[in-house]
């Protein structure tokens, strides 16, 4: 985590390490900081919401799983053929 | 070499149907879905095919250096981008400047509030199925900067290890992690410029 002054846990220390603010890896003190900076913050609070929601969006962007591989299998057997 | 792809690759070697089939279904969706984000549509059934004719004659020099399902997603990206290099499709230009910086005053503090998008983001989980975020974010998505868009596409879309990712682009860990965040952070800002309330 990039360091400011503890005494001044900035909204852009909190944008910049949003991801990691749950990271067990984050000195604790860093943690309960962000987490009161959000007690208060309402912009921060916000982002964070959109920022987790735009994360678990992503993965509705998934598209179906193929059922059959049809190029996949035609490639193999023409590779299959030439060799 | 992982004991398993060894085990692969001399299947493949072999002519094995069922090996490369093996090997296909696990690789497919996101080789499919990572061309998709970065050719034409009506490009991204060749890329994908080339892609798999490049690993079979390509195979008996594999080194095992990454595992197998990355080397073809490396493959993959490697053909995508030289597609688009002689179709001269555009891409918008990279920044490897810290993202949004603007929005901060000198002392750290948003220098504009963060508006409220008009799909309310109380339960992100519930949000995240709204059908007009997904529209949004589906188009944000295909403006990202390649390497962002890769990175997004690989991890959060596909559901890749940042790890996994790293070895597609060829960047190390803490890196793609950097490039992760980046995407992340233009795609909450391209959102709140979509669904922000004015």
């Amino acid at each position: 985590m990039e360091h400011s002054p503890l005494m001044f846990f900035t909204c852009r220390d909190l944008a910049r390490n949003v991801e990691r603010l749950e990271d067990s890896t984050v000195p604790v003190l860093h943690r309960w900081l962000g987490r009161a900076h959000l007690l208060w913050c309402r912009n921060c609070s916000r982002f964070v919401k959109q920022y987790r929601t735009t994360v678990l969006a992503l993965k509705h962007l998934q598209a179906p799983a193929p059922e059959q591989n049809l190029s996949a299998l035609v490639a193999f057997r023409a590779w299959r053929r030439r060799a | 070499m992982h004991d398993d792809d060894a085990r692969l690759v001399t299947a493949l070697l072999a002519g094995d149907e069922a090996a490369f089939t093996t090997l296909s279904l696990s690789v497919q969706r996101p080789l499919s879905g990572l061309v998709r984000r970065l050719v034409s549509e009506a490009a991204v059934e060749d890329v994908v095919q080339q892609t798999w004719l490049t690993v079979l004659s390509s195979l008996a020099r594999f080194e095992g250096r990454s595992r197998l399902s990355t080397w073809v997603l490396q493959i993959g990206l490697n053909l995508a981008r030289a597609v688009n290099r002689s179709a001269g499709r555009e891409e918008p230009l990279s920044d490897d400047e810290a993202p949004a910086e603007e929005r901060f005053t000198a002392v750290g503090r948003w220098s504009q509030p963060v508006r409220e998008w008009v799909v309310s983001t109380d339960d992100p989980e519930r949000a995240a199925s709204n059908r007009q975020l997904l529209t949004a974010l589906d188009r944000a998505l295909q403006e990202l900067p390649e390497k962002q868009r890769v990175a997004v596409t690989l991890c959060d879309v596909e559901g890749l290890l940042p790890r996994e990712a790293a070895e597609v682009l060829g960047v190390e860990d803490g890196s793609l992690r950097v490039v992760l965040h980046r995407g992340r952070t233009k795609l909450r800002e391209s959102l709140e410029r979509s669904l922000g309330r004015v």
